[in-house]
């Protein structure tokens, strides 16, 4: 059987359940509010309940700078220089079997058309190992991950940073995955 | 879980062999079906003649072959694909956090390449048996 499992990284990891949220917030943490035109300076896991399902767990946050520089904890830094583990997400794909991974991308969207671009979010999304960031908003402008070779289990690591672009709940805003496998 | 949706591959010795069949079946942790294939044709200096796909093991989704065809005139005459490939696709949402087969978009793909690099695609879903054909 082949999965997706979402984990936001931390000093334990959480793993992000079927009904939770991955919550982008503001500097005071869990449920604070983020800046118009400014980026998460924390990253959560949300339950249904609405609890903090990452509290504990010293969650990751990655925040956007600027097109090829990012803030992890340790203040500005070159985005290439993010590590594995200073990545806030971490996407496993597995399967019974052996298989080759290629062409998988990632991507936000307005949780209805993949081609849309999220409403009022500017999305911004790295693989460990990028330089730059991707404005990846949308499936043609979604990043691309690198092809793994044959394995029963795969593991991207992707930094991931959401700006609003006005006040407000921002639903029209999912985040989607796609993969080749064989 | 074994995949509902199969390939179904013609080589061009004559043989016709059969994801989770003889030697192709899923064994946890070794190479997937489609990877031993792929590496018993390179040892056996092999080609793939035609492929399809199967939803389970009853309709059967066919490519335009390079060997046996239905004996019609538009069949003879239309151009043969010089390769044929086979790979699953799969795609969920991540806010929606674990993804399983349950919620996941779950899709097998064979395509034929024509010269010039013309492909055309057939995409069944592993769900329910819907099939797409696109041309890429």
């Amino acid at each position: 059987m082949a999965t997706f499992t979402f984990t936001l990284q931390g000093s334990s990891d959480t793993v992000i359940g079927a009904t939770d949220r991955l919550q982008f917030a503001g500097a005071a943490g869990f449920d604070s509010k983020v800046t118009v035109a400014a980026y998460n300076d924390t990253t959560h896991v949300k339950s249904a309940a609405d609890a903090d399902d990452s509290s504990g767990n010293t969650p990751r946050n990655n925040k956007y700078v600027s097109e090829t520089t990012a803030n992890w904890g340790d203040g500005v830094e070159n985005l290439n220089l993010i590590l594995d583990a200073e990545c806030a997400l971490k996407l496993n794909f597995s399967d019974d079997a052996s298989v080759a991974v290629s062409d998988a991308i990632f991507y936000a969207y307005d949780g209805v058309t993949t081609t849309a671009v999220p409403t009022g979010v500017t999305f911004q999304a790295a693989e460990q190992g990028d330089s730059a960031w991707t404005n990846a908003e949308g499936s043609a402008a979604a990043l691309t991950l690198t092809d793994q070779g044959a394995a029963t289990s795969h593991d991207y690591f992707i930094a991931v940073s959401a700006s609003p672009e006005s006040v407000g709940l921002k639903s029209a805003f999912a985040l989607r995955v796609e993969l080749t496998y064989s | 879980m074994i995949k509902k949706v199969r390939w179904i591959a013609s080589l061009s010795n004559g043989q016709t062999l059969y994801e989770e069949r003889g030697n192709f079946k899923t064994v946890k942790g070794e190479l997937s079906p489609w990877q031993r294939l792929l590496l018993y044709l390179d040892e056996k200096g092999l080609k793939i003649t035609s492929i399809a796909l199967t939803f389970d093991e009853r309709n059967r989704y066919n490519l335009p072959s390079a060997g046996k065809t239905p004996k019609f005139h538009a069949f003879s005459t239309a151009a043969k694909p010089e390769r044929f490939n086979f790979f699953r696709k799969m795609g969920g949402n991540v806010i929606e956090g674990k993804i399983d087969m349950e919620t996941a978009d779950n899709f097998a793909v064979i395509e034929a390449v024509y010269p010039g690099g013309k492909v055309v695609q057939v995409w069944v879903d592993d769900d329910n048996g819907n099939t797409w054909t696109l041309m890429v």
